[in-house]
């Protein structure tokens, strides 16, 4: 599997991809594998259209849903990159102070970022085969389906669990996300 | 005879060496097991209050946190202090969640399955199959001694995690899962904690009436109810995610119920939740993260798969790819 996943990300030597290659074709399961990989990488990348049945079941679903606007990241990659070093350099007591330079959220929600967002989405659409009708920007995240399941979800993760109710801050939690409704 | 026993004897002294090592190896995967049991159990058992930093991609908010329990059970309480005010109160089974910013107000109700313990002894003997532990050194966190762990994922199916707790009590103090890189997609650390006297039973009631009339009640999940078996199955999931439970639950404005698989590979946990297309009011198909939860929803016939864990985007992708009613 790995050997495939490596094929995928390019990694391997030219005679080890046509090993590789003649065992895709003589196992079903593997050339499954193959096309599933594509597909994570693709969906990673943002690209569409790849995996021939999930690309057309998804612009099916598309077609089907309104569009649920949330933004992503709303803050300069810059200043966090400034940001960060200089919290590692003077950690400790200091972090105080970096707390004071962290971010409030209010401000996320703006409309350029809709917009960005919802073009990328066209983009999306429009590469796997389906007109898109026009989306409707939503003001706050979400707190719908996934919402509900993240919950019930981190009742039963260990790893929340050692958290304690420190993980529950992923339910009420406002920025980077990208969730669906 | 003496030249037999010099020759004998350095491959008898590698043996010992080798055993020697392979016993202190296994010591160190025991402690580091018992440390982590102990870290599981403190988030439960200990009184405590504190602030920390949550950091996401290149998010970081800030939170308190209150754990308070007594004779009558186990209560918390979580406050966002950025942004829009939102706050979350558990009384045993009971969880309230308020939105001020919508002055929106939830009210769910868990299953007494609560009691699921925070780690399955049963699994965390094969965790060392997918994990390397490692005990590490004493840090300073939030003025707390504290003791690090590592675990480092075997393959890429998990994500990395490494743990400080506060060496005398096991209270989790820092938390950070680290992607195949090495890159953070998710911290969690205290900037100040009390641990023990001073948290009162007080200190964990919202700040929020949760029956004025000024908030506006959400229908409620009624919960995980029963245990079944429900016909649907994983056919691939990654090596060590065991199933180790399987429900359906009822959301609060339907009937319908909704499947609930979670599968464990003894520290990351999976979840599996499908429901009949026409069920789900709105969707939207692919891959998304809250945090280092990743969540890819799609749909299976007339089903909706969403499967989501504290796992790198492949494994959730992979397992809903194999989702089927009785292996079809």
């Amino acid at each position: 599997m790995e050997k495939i996943s490596q094929l995928v990300d390019g990694e391997l030597e030219a005679h080890e991809c046509r090993a590789q290659i003649r065992r895709l074709t003589q196992d079903p399961e593997l050339a499954e594998r193959w096309e599933t990989y594509h597909l994570i990488r693709d969906v990673l990348r943002n690209e569409a259209g790849v995996g021939s049945e999930v690309a057309r079941q998804v612009a099916v679903d598309l077609e089907r849903e309104p569009t649920v606007i949330a933004p992503r990241t709303w803050l300069p990659a810059r200043a966090v990159r400034q940001t960060l070093p200089m919290a590692a350099a003077v950690a400790g007591v200091a972090l105080v102070g970096w707390l004071a330079l962290s971010f409030h959220p209010s401000s996320r929600h703006s409309d350029s970022m809709a917009m960005q967002k919802s073009s990328a989405q066209g983009r999306l659409a429009s590469a796997s085969g389906s007109v898109r009708t026009p989306p409707a920007a939503l003001s706050t995240r979400p707190s719908g389906r996934v919402d509900e399941y993240l919950l019930a979800h981190q009742e039963f993760s260990p790893t929340s669990a050692m958290q304690g109710g420190a993980s529950y801050v992923r339910t009420v939690s406002t920025g980077d996300s990208d969730l669906p409704q | 005879m003496r030249r037999i026993s010099t020759g004998v004897k350095p491959s008898v002294l590698l043996l010992f060496c080798w055993a020697g090592y392979a016993a202190a190896g296994t010591l160190e995967q025991d402690a580091a097991l018992s440390w982590l049991q102990k870290i599981a159990n403190a988030a439960r058992q200990l009184n405590y209050q504190g602030t920390f930093v949550y950091q996401h991609g290149d998010q970081v908010e800030t939170s308190r946190i209150t754990h308070y329990v007594d004779r009558t059970g186990e209560y918390e309480k979580l406050e966002t202090l950025d942004g829009p005010k939102r706050e979350i109160i558990r009384s045993n089974t009971e969880i309230l969640s308020f939105d001020a910013e919508h002055r929106v107000v939830r009210r769910e109700k868990r299953a007494p399955l609560k009691a699921f313990p925070a780690l399955l002894p049963e699994q965390l003997g094969s965790l060392t199959g997918f994990y390397s532990l490692h005990k590490g050194e004493h840090e300073r966190i939030a003025g707390f001694d504290a003791l690090a762990l590592a675990l480092e994922p075997r393959d890429q199916f998990r994500y990395g995690h490494k743990l400080w707790a506060d060496a005398t009590t096991g209270l989790l103090l820092k938390a950070r899962m680290l992607d195949e890189r090495n890159r953070v997609v998710e911290q969690f650390m205290f900037t100040q904690l009390i641990i023990g006297d001073g948290v009162t039973r007080d200190s964990v009631r919202p700040s929020i009436n949760p029956n004025s009339p000024e908030w506006r009640r959400e229908p409620v999940d009624r919960g995980a109810t029963t245990l079944v078996d429900t016909g649907w199955i994983v056919k691939d999931q990654p090596a060590g995610f065991r199933k180790v439970l399987e429900l359906k639950r009822f959301k609060a404005d339907s009937q319908v119920p909704v499947v609930h698989l979670v599968f464990c590979d003894g520290l990351a946990a999976v979840s599996v939740f499908i429901e009949p297309l026409k069920a789900a009011k709105e969707f939207q198909a692919g891959l998304a993260h809250q945090g280092a939860v990743n969540i890819y929803t799609h749909a299976v016939s007339d089903q909706l798969v969403t499967v989501l864990g504290e796992v790198p985007p492949v494994t959730v992708m992979q397992m809903a790819n194999s989702v089927s009613l009785n292996g079809q």
